[in-house]
């Protein structure tokens, strides 16, 4: 009967022993969103009628760059994209097929703080500071896209851009 | 007398409710920092170009030896999408800040009051590259966009977009001159 008693605290000591050991976690803790996993897909996900997943992989980044984000990585064969704006906002995009017309992009943003990661949940952010601006740089691909039918427009279109090079502060460089 | 016992705990607990409205979430601070740069249209014409060229992917090489000439270090470049990312760390000190604060600091001694001096450190310069093919043309277009995370002596940091006009000008000179050059190699 003593001995068991012994045996027991001889367990416990020992357990605490290398629980001393142990190293505090060092993985920050993130605050994860308490709404429902359907309101935040539907707050965090657009879709866009195309299938050219590159291009519009090509547009999320561009609109993330306008935005004054800067890319940490991106992954093309699986349609992401990790960007950080002034080391405090996170956002992560992915942008798969939705059917067989449509791709749906789908963002996640994270605030970091000094005590760890909080995750965004307020649908106004998505919309504005990132859908918005989106769209419209999808909407302009798509004018692009638009130009390859009608040949007289996009010749027109093609001398609008040599014009604006001109006039602007751009520096061709020389080719030889 | 437990009346006043719920009394006084409903002021606690209302207090720290006050208290902790005062901070930020992370929603608020999204939407603050999420927001386009004020001068995001004099950002894009800073920050942009076009090359006479279609070839993509010696662009985004050029790119690469221009931000290693500059002394970035890349961190990141995926030539399917166009994606350059390079950062390099830097002093941030700066005689007059330092000057200035230690004055501060002396006078404020002599003042009686104790003030510890803070002044920017160092930096960390991250540069981000993106070139896109203009459809119907055979240009490419170059966007590139500076931006850095200054540390000071008290180890707090503070995050902003560069926008000086020479920078910019400077580094499209250096990759012009560069693809000159790879121009002429072939």
């Amino acid at each position: 009967m003593i001995s068991r008693a012994v045996a027991t605290i001889l367990i416990v000591f020992s357990v605490l022993c290398l629980a001393a050991c142990q190293t505090p976690p060092q993985t920050r803790n993130v605050v994860l969103s308490t709404k429902s996993a359907v309101e935040l897909r539907a707050m965090q996900s657009r879709a866009f009628e195309t299938t050219d997943r590159i291009k519009t992989l090509r547009t999320v980044i561009a609109t993330l760059q306008d935005l004054g984000y800067k890319v940490d990585k991106v992954e093309p064969e699986a349609g992401t994209v990790s960007a950080t704006k002034l080391a405090v906002l996170r956002l992560t995009a992915t942008v798969y097929p939705h059917g067989t017309t449509q791709l749906t992009v789908r963002a996640n943003a994270l605030v970091k703080l000094q005590n760890g990661d909080s995750q965004v949940d307020d649908p106004e952010f998505y919309q504005k500071l990132f859908f918005e601006p989106l769209s419209k740089a999808m909407f302009l691909a798509a004018l692009n896209i638009q130009d390859d039918d009608d040949p007289s427009k996009s010749s027109e279109s093609r001398n609008n851009e040599q014009n604006s090079a001109g006039t602007g502060n751009q520096l061709p460089a020389k080719k030889n | 007398m437990a009346s006043r016992r719920n009394w006084t705990i409903l002021v606690i607990v209302a207090g720290a409710v006050m208290l902790l409205s005062g901070c930020e979430n992370a929603n608020q601070i999204a939407m603050k920092i999420g927001v386009p740069p004020d001068s995001a249209v004099k950002a894009r014409a800073l920050e942009t170009r076009r090359f006479d060229t279609s070839d993509e992917p010696s662009m985004l090489a050029s790119a690469t030896q221009t931000l290693q000439d500059l002394g970035f270090t890349i961190s990141e470049s995926q030539a399917a999408v166009g994606v350059l990312v390079g950062s390099k760390q830097r002093d941030a000190e700066e005689t007059k800040q330092v000057v200035g604060q230690i004055v501060l600091t002396v006078v404020l001694a002599a003042l009686g009051t104790q003030y510890t001096p803070v002044w920017d450190k160092d930096q960390n310069i991250d540069a981000m590259l993106l070139v896109t093919p203009i459809e119907n043309s055979k240009q490419v277009e170059v966007r590139v966009s500076f931006d850095r995370q200054v540390r000071n002596t008290q180890g707090q940091i503070r995050g902003e977009l560069i926008l000086d006009e020479t920078i910019y000008q400077q580094f499209f000179e250096k990759l012009a001159a560069s693809v000159f050059l790879e121009a002429h190699k072939i």
